[in-house]
């Protein structure tokens, strides 16, 4: 009876085990199938800037901050945007001209000194092939409460 | 017995699997989760952080003038100014002015917030020449193809438009520096040397543009 009942088990646990192993190896390959296949987005190049001059240049330049026609109260600010790696980026008011270089992730953030009054701000990206990208932007700087 | 004892190791078996399926998602998976939040929460800043009740001016010449309405263009782009008695106006002179006063023709800088129809719910009215705010400078990277020996001047051909070329003038006050902002000598400028130059129309010299400022694009010897 016992002998049985051993060899009952062995029969049961070895059963068990392989119909175990064959739904573990089922539900694997399912889930493998099942799952999406995640792929790096593509790039699309696009030329962003406010006010773009040159729209067959393979640089880019995307100015995002200031706003575009912003009215500001204070006489320093800076220009922040994107453009190609390593650029040289030139900005200049009609008093003054600032140089600065993007960062080796396209990034830019340039402290400029507006005039009093309506500011018309020049601002080009010249990357390492001299390809150059302009934008421009018209800010306002003056201390009266509106 | 034997049959009741087979049947519930079978059972213990299967059971396991079952609850297999119901694994915390993988290191890909969490990847994934998490750069959808940081995207949706990118997204939601810059709606905070772009406020549309940020005060807002707009430069232009008057072309039309309606009764609580002006439209003014600029660079061939028309913006509505709405007006109400809150508006206030100064003239050319800094003194204070009124609504009637305003002319087609004349250029004005207008201040206010944006309407959600993008006209401007202006606060106030300056009247601004062009000729005092116009930035009439170029920003050209280019080569130098030929210089003058005779007097202090240039021809640059610009990179974006090899079919063009600037006939260039300096003075002392013409700043020149490297990309390090380094002060360089005007020695430095030599034919095939390339740069990049601020200028603008020369008033007295025809078909001549005057550099402020000169930007080295290649290695030099900073002055001493």
């Amino acid at each position: 009876m016992i002998k049985e009942l051993f060899l009952a088990i062995a029969l049961g646990a070895l059963l068990g085990l392989g119909i175990t192993g064959g739904y573990m190896a089922l539900n694997q390959k399912n889930t493998k199938e099942n799952k999406p296949e995640i792929t790096e987005p593509t790039v699309i190049p696009t030329i962003t800037g406010i006010i773009q001059t040159d729209s067959n240049s393979s640089n880019k330049l995307d100015i995002t901050s200031p706003e575009n026609n912003l009215l500001v109260s204070v006489a320093k600010i800076n220009i922040i945007g994107t453009t190609s790696i390593n650029s040289q980026i030139v900005i200049n008011t009609i008093s003054k001209t600032v140089i600065g270089q993007s960062d080796d992730k396209g990034n830019f953030n340039i402290p400029i000194e507006l005039n009093a009054g309506f500011n018309i701000i020049k601002i080009s990206s010249i990357d390492s092939t001299d390809n150059q990208s302009d934008s421009q932007l018209n800010i306002t700087y003056s201390t009266v409460k509106i | 017995m034997p049959l009741l004892i087979i049947i519930s190791i079978f059972f213990s078996f299967l059971i396991k699997p079952a609850m297999a399926v119901t694994a915390t998602p993988s290191a890909d998976q969490t990847k994934d989760i998490v750069d959808i939040i940081q995207q949706k929460v990118k997204e939601k800043l810059n709606l905070i952080n772009t406020p549309s009740n940020q005060p807002k001016s707009f430069f232009g010449a008057i072309i039309k003038i309606d009764q609580n309405q002006i439209l003014i263009s600029y660079q061939n782009k028309n913006q509505i100014i709405n007006v109400d008695e809150n508006t206030a106006y100064v003239d050319l002179k800094r003194n204070k002015s009124k609504f009637a006063n305003l002319k087609i023709g004349q250029e004005i800088l207008a201040m206010g917030y944006l309407n959600d129809d993008q006209s401007l719910n202006t606060k106030r009215i300056v009247v601004t020449e062009l000729k005092a705010v116009d930035n009439p400078n170029q920003i050209i990277v280019g080569q130098i193809v030929d210089i003058s020996k005779s007097s202090p001047i240039f021809v640059l051909i610009p990179s974006k438009n090899k079919d063009n070329q600037y006939q260039i003038k300096t003075d002392s006050k013409t700043e020149i520096i490297d990309i390090k902002n380094n002060k360089l000598d005007s020695k430095v400028l030599t034919s095939g040397k390339k740069i990049i130059v601020i200028i603008s129309p020369d008033t007295k010299i025809a078909k001549t543009f005057y550099a402020s400022k000169i930007i080295s694009l290649e290695t030099s010897t900073p002055k001493q």
